[in-house]
Formats: C-alpha cells, structure tokens, sequence
C-alpha cells in the first residue's frame, strides 16, 4: 500500500485524538478501548496495516451464534446476553440461522473459515457427527439442546424437571386428564419434556392415555396444532389441561379452545413454556414456564470463550433451573 | 456417481497432487485463484462441485444485516428472505444487532466491517447522514425500512404516511372522532411519517389534533410503557374512542389497557396495530392491523445490496413499497 509512512500526525488528525492518547494506547495496545477502536480506524481510513502498529496482530475474534430456521424468538434474549458477555471480552458476535444439516452444514463451516470465526455457539438439535465436525474446524458449546454421546459442552435447561413441576402443578389445581402438546424428537427437549410429563403423571395417580400426547412440529406450525387442538377437544373425553411446550402452541390452543366454545381456564387449563412476551398479549394470560435465557446467554459465551483459550481443558456441561410462572391461563 | 481422481484433475491443470488433495481437505491453506481451477476442472467434467464438497469460494462474500434489536419480531421475515436472496446468489448473511446511536457504536461497527471482510451492508436502524454516509464511503450500503432523509444511500421502504393514512381513515370511518396514536420514537423516519399521515386524516376530517393523545415508546418497544400510556389516557376527562399503534405490540397491550379499564374491544374502544406479526391473528380479539410486505422488504434489499457491490457504477432506485390493511376483530363493525 504506497510507500508513504503514516505518522501519530496523520493519525492524530484522521481519529481527533491527541498525539499523547495515541501514544499511550500503541504503547499498550492489547487493552480495548473505545480510543483503540477509533485509532484503528483512523488507520485504515489512511490505507494503512494495523498491525504495523501493533494492533490486530491476532484478527481471531469473531463468534458466530447459530440457531436453527425459521427463526424462534425464544432465542433472541439468549443472543443478546451472549453477545454482551463476548463483547466484555473484546469478541464480536454475529447470528447465524441454518439447519446444520447436508449442504447446509458444508455451509456453515465455510462461513466459519472465510470469516475466520474462532468459535461458534450452536442451538440447534444436532447429531454426534455434526458437532464434532463443527467443533474440529473452531471450538463449539451448545446451547439449549445438547448431543448424546458427543464430549461437546453444553449449557440447557433440566428440561425433565421443567416440565415434571408443570404439570405436577397443573394436577395440584384438580385436572385429571392431562394432555400435552410436544415438538420434534429431533429436539432433545422433546423427550426429556415428556419423561418429565409421564414421571408427574404417575406421581399423580393419573393415567397416561396416548391419545393424550401429540407431537406437533417446530413452534411456527400454527395449522396443525390447531387442527391437534380440535381433535383432542372433539374426543368423548377430551383433556381438562394442555401441557404445551411453547407459549406459541399455548396461544394457538387458547385461540383453538375459545373457537370451539371451551372456557379458559375454567372448561380447560392452558400451560405453556419460554415466558415470551406473547404471554400477556393474549387473554387469558398464559401461564408458562421462564427458561434463564440470560444466564444461558451468558454461560453459553464464557465455556466458548474458556474453549476457545484452551480446548484441553475440561469442561462441565450446565443444567440450569426453570420458574413456573402462574398467570391467567391455568 | 461418477468418480474422477486428483489424477484426472492434475493432468487439466497442471496442479500437483498435494495441492489438489488439500483444496478437497483443507481449503483455507489453499489459494482462492488455485482452489477456482480446481473447482473448473471437475465443473468442466460435467460433474457438480458441490456434489464433493467444493461449495462456491467463500472467501469475501459477506453481507452483514444490522438490526436495532432482535427482539422486534418484525424483522425475522424480513431477515429470512434477505437471507434467501443472498443464498441464491451465493453470497452469505450474517446478523448483527448493534444500535448504531453512539460514535462508539459506530466505531465498533466500522471495525466489524473490516474484520469480517464485509463486502456489503443492509442497514434497518434509524441512521443520521453523517454515519451512513461514513459506513457508505467504506463499504456498500442499503437501508432497509427507514430511509435517511437528504442521502443519497439506496433504500427500500414501505410508504410508512401512506399506510398510517389508510389505518387512521378506516378508523375514522367506523365512526371514531377521537382517535389516540401510540408511536415509536421520532428519531426514527417511520414514526415521523406516520404520524404524517395521521394528521393528514385528522385535518380532511376536520377533527382537531390533541397533543395530549399521541404517546411515543422507546425503540425496544417496551409494551409496559405503551400499556401505561393508554391507561393515562383512558383516565382524561375526554378520553380516546380508538387507538392506532404502530405495531400489534403496542397494539396488544393498549388492548390490554382498555379491557383493565373496564372497557370493552372493539365495542366500546377499536384498535389498530401494524407489522401484521404472525401473533397478531391468534390475540383475543384478533388485532386489525396493517400488513407489510415484509419478504419483498428483505428481498429487494439483499438484491440491490449485491448490485452495488458487483457493480459500483449501477445508480440504483430506493423503493417505496405498498402495504395493505387488514380487518380483524379490534376494530368495531
């Protein structure tokens, strides 16, 4: 880039720094700082090589946050919360959405080379073979699903007890037909939500009736659970409380129940999961369950950035605890 | 499917077997125009490259997508059909969610454009001319739903006065008189133009505008702050007969508000939101609300973001795209 040497002057000039800050920041220049930001800028406004500087020397900081598509607005608090405690520590976060699977896997791990991403934070359900072969290109943790077998760590919630204390509770307010609204067993919270569903049926004395578990699809299939809605409310003996493992789904029934002239929740109790806003914009409000988004924003960051130091160093997964959360709906 | 050996590819192009082998097993070491023949060479035996793995060079071909915050449901379809655009052609979308208000933001920012090889942006916050333009000189850019008065940056937009026009009309025609807006903060164009156009109604109908009526949140959209307004609205000696909010959010917490207050949706007071967000079907009562044509929103600007950066000399046209108003059960009959 042209022979000409770029002086504290010109940086000075081009950033409205003073010479003397700009100084003391090339003389330390590992710390972050907003200074240090706008002197590498200044840099290379003048066509000028940070590095020659000593700064960037290492351009590795880049995490690349990867949620399954369509895009479930559960995941955006967790984002966020991880992008802050990235930020603290000098990484840029940016958010990926893709299956992880096929062509688009092969994708995804050349997004990860050619924006020369240290590491990648991943929470979609995902096969052994998947994530290792994620976690070979850049260090990779997951967040809210985990994969059996595979030494990846990760961060979720105890989703068995989750949903063992709803619907314990829901039988505590006298239902006794219990049915429950589940997602993907592609989704490892899938299963563990219906361990949790049947142990708190059978602490209750209750019958588990298969007629009674319906699995649903991803969070935005509105039609079919609907339509699961109806015939579940169309049986001789329909349920009395709907265990959905989504506030949407848990919407989409209370809308579903409404229609067909069942009171909620005095004709049928609704309960749902995630704590998402959607809870107090329908009425009734829905009761649900709140998921420590933050903190598995936040934990999800810190075991990445830990992996990415050292990748040796062992690493517990975390289990984290839910809050039953009672409002109009139950 | 047909095989070739590293063989077959070295005799067309002269490329050792080493080099070869490590373009199928480890491409980042490989240089871009190197990995390219190899690429052409299996393409020129009639075979797909991306059936082996060798996906387009993915060096240099990233769009980043910068949002104000995630949590605004709004912008997930948008982001979708951007994303599909970008894919088709290719390219590769990333999101970024940085408020850009700041100088330090902004410093930020520009620092993640040339850490990440950002080839182009598509902007969706309310910018000042002074920092687009700053992100315009580095890199190409396009702003997505607002455009940034008196630049010459590209944009596509919805005719934010038009749409505000038609809710806040049909609203009128119900039989309101005394309609309240609950708005987005005018630092953002959109706030500022449907506002615009809810005046426009106000005068053609001859009904007086009231200060006291128009309430404005913060740009994270808190739905507490918009519920609290209407309550201290409903609570005037002369109160609002009907609210336009400028979106299904805020639209179902004044829903909230009023039915708190004792009133009753849509008989006593009607509502209508905007975004038409896939929650807004399912509320109880289902929220009237202006529809955005939020794929052809992401679409277009992925599309003409790539223009610019394939081709820097092309002029481009910012668009204004229509919206649509759809009944539901808020609004009284």
């Amino acid at each position: 880039m042209g022979g000409k040497r770029i002086t504290y002057q010109n940086i000075a000039d081009e950033s409205g720094l003073s010479v003397a800050t700009i100084s003391r920041v090339l003389n330390k220049p590992s710390s972050a700082s907003a200074s240090r930001n706008r002197i590498i800028n200044a840099i290379i406004s003048l066509d000028g090589n940070p590095s020659d500087f000593g700064l960037l020397e290492s351009e590795d900081k880049i995490i690349i946050f990867n949620t399954p598509t369509p895009s479930n607005p559960f995941y955006f608090p967790i984002i966020t919360a991880a992008r802050e405690r990235a930020a603290l520590s000098g990484y840029i976060l940016l958010e990926n959405e893709s299956d992880l699977s096929g062509d688009s896997l092969e994708r995804y791990i050349s997004i990860l080379n050619s924006t020369k991403a240290v590491g990648s934070i991943i929470a979609n359900a995902m096969e052994k073979e998947a994530i290792e072969r994620i976690d070979r290109v850049v260090p990779a943790v997951m967040c809210s699903e985990a994969a059996s077998g595979s030494s990846v760590p990760f961060v979720v919630i105890d989703n068995v007890a989750a949903a063992f204390n709803a619907v314990t509770y829901l039988s505590s307010t006298g239902r006794k037909r219990i049915a429950m609204l589940n997602g993907p067993y592609s989704f490892i919270y899938s299963g563990d939500r219906c361990v949790g569903y049947r142990k708190a049926l059978e602490r209750a004395g209750l019958e588990f009736r298969q007629e009674y578990l319906i699995q649903v699809g991803s969070h935005m299939d509105f039609d079919m659970a609907e339509a699961a809605v109806r015939r579940l409310l169309s049986l001789s003996t329909p349920p009395d409380a709907l265990f959905c493992i989504s506030d949407m789904l848990a919407a989409v029934a209370i809308h579903a129940a409404l229609k067909m002239g069942f009171k909620v929740p005095d004709d049928i109790a609704v309960q749902g999961f995630d704590d998402m806003p959607i809870c107090r914009m329908i009425k009734p409000s829905i009761s649900t369950v709140k998921q420590p988004v933050q903190q598995m924003g936040m934990l999800s960051a810190e075991m990445l950035l830990e992996r990415i130091a050292d990748r040796n160093v062992h690493q517990s997964s975390i289990s984290l605890d839910t809050e039953l959360v009672i409002r109009e709906s139950t | 499917m047909k095989k070739f050996t590293y063989q077959d590819i070295a005799k067309s192009t002269g490329i050792s077997i080493a080099t070869i082998s490590r373009v199928f097993n480890n491409p980042d070491i490989v240089r871009s125009d190197t990995r390219n023949r190899v690429v052409e060479a299996v393409s020129a035996m009639g075979l797909d490259p991306a059936s082996y793995g060798l996906l387009p060079d993915p060096a240099d071909r990233l769009i980043i997508f910068n949002v104000p915050t995630l949590r605004n449901q709004f912008y997930s379809p948008i982001i979708e059909s951007a994303r599909k655009v970008a894919e088709s052609k290719r390219y590769i979308l990333l999101i970024n969610e940085y408020s850009l208000d700041s100088d330090a933001m902004m410093d930020s920012f520009m620092l993640l454009l040339s850490r990440t090889r950002t080839r182009g942006v598509i902007i969706a916050n309310a910018m000042t001319k002074d920092r687009i333009e700053r992100i315009s000189e580095r890199v190409p850019v396009v702003t997505c739903c607002e455009a940034v008065p008196d630049s010459s940056v590209p944009f596509v937009s919805v005719d934010d006065e038009a749409a505000a026009y038609s809710a806040v009309k049909y609203i009128v025609s119900l039989g309101h008189r005394r309609i309240a807006m609950i708005n987005g903060p005018h630092s953002f164009k959109y706030a500022r133009s449907r506002l615009q156009g809810y005046r426009r109604v106000l005068e053609e109908e001859g009904i007086e505008y009231r200060p006291e009526y128009i309430a404005e949140v913060g740009s994270d959209m808190d739905v507490e702050v918009a519920g609290a307004a209407v309550m201290h609205m409903l609570n005037f000696s002369q109160p609002p007969d009907s609210f336009f909010c400028i979106s299904d959010m805020l639209a179902s917490a004044a829903i909230h508000a009023a039915i708190k207050r004792g009133y009753r949706v849509p008989e006593d007071i009607s509502v209508v939101g905007f975004d038409n967000i896939s929650i807004s079907e399912m509320m109880n009562p289902s929220i009237t609300t202006i529809k955005q044509p939020v794929a052809q929103l992401g679409a277009l600007s992925a599309e003409m973001v790539i223009k610019l950066i394939e081709n820097h000399d092309e002029p481009l046209r910012s668009t204004y795209l229509g919206t649509e108003l759809v009944i539901r059960e808020s609004t009284r009959k």
